[in-house]
């Protein structure tokens, strides 16, 4: 057996040169990589006329069509991802093992993440959070108003006289209240054919305080049909109640303009001799802004009936009270001034400055913690894929110093090893972000009997954009801590791949 | 910048020389002012006690050691002053490795073994072929699909050899090569060089104990001490060559 070496052709031939090197040879060379004759393994003369690609690479490749030029590229990606990912496959159990901290650091920051913009949303999405600068919310004595989740369900009222005295001071252009009706009201609806009756407290509203978000909520036109609007809350807590009957959930599209009545009784709900009227409503709207857990009408409709029947027998008196006002001034510049007038009144205030500053307070607690215990997770980790990578390192240094023989630069063997770590770091990124994911599912199921003031907390399971930021990070932790056992594996040298 | 040594014609051209290159680990010098140079299609035997500094040089010569002092010049070019990325394309294209215990990758079969050095470098195309011809060439057919560790010693070396030439390089550098070998699996590998140097051009350089290797070599030269000294080879030798 021989091999022919077909030099003999361009010995003979001496044609013109480029970078040094004789053209003819190096499409004879060309060919030889193309459809390598028999003989073709060679690249030199016997006497060291020799072709080299090295640095005439672009003069050659000019040759080669673009398509010829492209399918060897990829066939070249293909083939070193392919012994990649088989190293990466025959790695992965150890990598496993090691890197399984960042599943948790992972799971952990995506719910961390979710429940703090969740509880950014919440109170943005509230009253207080929708606040204008001229604006001053005052809120009963001893009413939780403004301590992030609000009124709902409580009794404390504002006096009618200290209503009267906020009015009357200075530089107060606009005073909108939420007003409570005192009456007992049951809410009848049909659903399912079924009769749904159910005490509800009754809320009221100016429309024109709502007029940014409800434009067509009107006042209440006597004889026609209230609108009502529905806060989440009170949704949620209907579809709670729909849950435990075993009726399906309802949705907002399927509430929008039901009907329903409300049954208001003028008397106490155990006084002997009570007078019920029926009032026909419908389904107006709906609020995510309103903290309130009772339905919503115009304020007019409420101080009519009040007005109407404050002679029944046993009536309540007053009819409703007031559960809280947004005091509007004229000029931002007073608002300080008048929120100490208002104080001096008893009374609660919170404008959009104590909102903000108590609203970072919380998110700066719960960043706080989290990032004290994601600290510790993050060191573990490191530290964690760190050594096993080292370990990992050691085991394969055969490899990597015959790779480093046969002529794979440092670069490259840091490039792909970090590579490798990058891949599992992605994969464990994503199995973190779904375990978050089911964290949140769990939480959301669980939390309002654990933290019932969080009961509104809308937690978001799909917080848009975090599955790539949980693979990204995940994938750079990983190869940030394969760095330096990458460097080490890229110094194996000679001695050690040939003394085995 | 290769063109220098590309465009250099006239008498046979020194394919590689190493200039002056010593190295010492800690106090113990193992090369003091080794210099030589090497022509392509030659056969360079270097021997030397165990320890000399054979395997050493090597190392040196590919470009994976730095000397204390001295240069590696190939085609004009101290490759010692490239950086890594450039000798390591070096290592992979003009050089191929044969070694005593043969060095296989584990895990990979015999093909995916020869096949890798050129999957280094995108410059290779038509790689299939090439490894189908190498593998017919070297008689490994029926082979090629098996991992190392189930091949005899002479595969395994066949196979080695295999990986050392798919990139078509200038020089091979063999330490010891026939060290774990029988006699004939050893006559094979011989002969293999032989047809290399004479049908290729290709210069090969082999650290051996083994004195048929020497014998076949046109250049022999023996470390001692850590000096290199060449040893002239008997009259009939030289006859022989120059008659050829
Ligand atoms: N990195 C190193 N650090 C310290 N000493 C080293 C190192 N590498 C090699 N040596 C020493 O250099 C000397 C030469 O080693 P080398 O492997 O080159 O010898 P050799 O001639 O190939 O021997 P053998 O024939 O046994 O293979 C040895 O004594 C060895 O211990
Ligand atoms: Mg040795």
């Amino acid at each position: 057996m021989k091999i022919r070496s077909g030099m003999e052709d361009f010995k003979r031939n001496n044609g013109p040169v480029l970078c040094g090197l004789n053209l003819r040879r190096i499409f004879y060379r060309i060919r030889m990589l193309t459809n390598v004759p028999e003989g073709a393994i060679i690249r030199s003369d016997r006497h060291g006329n020799y072709l080299d690609s090295a640095d005439c690479g672009s003069s050659l490749s000019a040759a080669w069509n673009d398509k010829k030029k492209m399918k060897a590229f990829l066939l070249y990606v293909g083939r070193n991802l392919y012994f990649s990912m088989r190293e990466i496959v025959r790695n992965i159990l150890r990598s496993l093992l090691s890197s399984f901290g960042i599943i948790f650091l992972i799971a952990f920051l995506v719910l961390y993440l979710s429940l703090r913009q969740s509880i950014k949303e919440y109170i943005g999405g509230t009253l207080f959070g929708t606040l204008d600068i001229n604006e001053i919310v005052v809120s009963p004595p001893a009413s939780g108003a403004g301590e992030l989740i609000s009124i709902g369900g409580r009794t404390e009222k504002i006096a009618p006289d200290r209503v009267r005295r906020v009015r009357a001071i200075p530089g107060v252009a606009m005073i909108n209240s939420i007003i409570r009706m005192e009456y007992p009201a049951k809410v009848k609806l049909e659903m399912f054919g079924r009769s749904v009756r159910e005490y509800m407290p009754v809320y009221g509203i100016s429309p024109s305080f709502l007029r940014k978000s409800e434009k067509r909520w009107r006042s209440f036109v006597p004889g026609a049909e209230v609108p009502v609007i529905v806060p989440k809350f009170v949704l949620d807590v209907f579809n709670n109640l729909a849950a435990a009957r075993g009726l399906p959930q309802l949705g907002e599209k399927a509430l929008w303009g039901f009907p329903m009545e409300l049954v208001i009784e003028t008397a106490a709900r155990g006084a002997p001799e009570r007078r019920k009227y029926d009032q026909p409503a419908r389904v107006f709207g709906f609020s995510a802004e309103l903290p309130l857990t009772g339905l919503v009408v115009p304020s007019d409709f409420i101080t009519r009936f009040a007005a109407a029947h404050a002679g029944d027998p046993g009536a309540i008196r007053p009819g409703f009270s007031y559960a809280q006002l947004v005091v509007t001034v004229k000029d931002v510049k007073d608002l300080p001034e008048i929120s100490k007038r208002i104080k001096a009144l008893g009374l609660r205030v919170e404008s959009q400055q104590d909102i903000a500053s108590k609203t970072n307070k919380a998110l700066a607690v719960i960043d706080g913690s989290s990032l004290v215990i994601m600290g510790i997770f993050l060191f573990l980790t490191v530290i964690a894929i760190f050594n096993s990578y080292l370990t990992i390192v050691y085991n394969r240094s055969y490899t990597f110093s015959l790779q480093r023989v046969i002529g794979v630069s440092k670069a490259r063997i840091i490039l792909t090893f970090v590579f490798e770590a990058a891949v599992i770091g992605a994969l464990f990124g994503l199995v973190g972000y779904y375990m978050g994911v089911m964290a949140i599912g769990y939480l959301k199921h669980n939390m309002p009997h654990w933290v019932p003031v969080l009961k509104g907390l809308a937690l978001k399971s799909d917080t848009g954009g975090l599955l790539p930021l949980a693979v990204g990070l995940s994938a750079l932790l990983s190869s940030v801590s394969a760095f330096i056992p990458a460097v080490f594996a890229s110094n194996m040298n000679l001695f050690r791949a040939v003394q085995k | 910048m290769r063109g220098k040594g590309g465009g250099k014609t006239g008498d046979a051209p020194d394919l590689l020389s190493v200039e002056g290159v010593s190295v010492s680990f800690g106090k113990r010098k193992i090369l003091d002012e080794v210099s030589f140079t090497v022509e392509p299609s030659s056969i360079v035997a270097i021997t030397g006690r165990s320890g000399a500094g054979k395997t050493t040089l090597l190392g040196m010569i590919s470009g994976l050691m730095k000397p204390d002092s001295g240069k590696v010049v190939y085609k004009g070019q101290n490759i010692l002053r490239w950086g890594d990325f450039r000798r390591s394309r070096f290592r992979n294209r003009e050089i191929g490795f044969v070694f005593q215990f043969f060095n296989l990758l584990p895990d990979m079969t015999s093909y995916q073994n020869i096949i890798y050095p050129a999957i280094i470098s995108p410059a290779s195309r038509s790689l299939k072929e090439k490894v189908d011809y190498l593998v017919g060439y070297l008689g490994l057919e029926k082979i090629v699909h098996q991992y190392p560790a189930t091949l005899s010693g002479g595969e395994r070396q066949r196979v080695a050899v295999a990986r050392a030439i798919i990139n078509s390089p200038r020089i091979i550098l063999a330490d010891e090569p026939t060290g774990n070998l029988d006699e004939r699996s050893a006559g094979d590998i011989i002969t293999l060089f032989r047809t290399l140097r004479d049908e290729n051009g290709m210069a090969i350089i082999i650290a051996t104990h083994d004195s048929r290797t020497v014998a076949g070599a046109d250049v022999h030269l023996n470390i001692d001490n850590a000096r290199l000294q060449r040893i002239e080879p008997p009259e009939r030798r030289k006859k022989a060559r120059r008659a050829r």
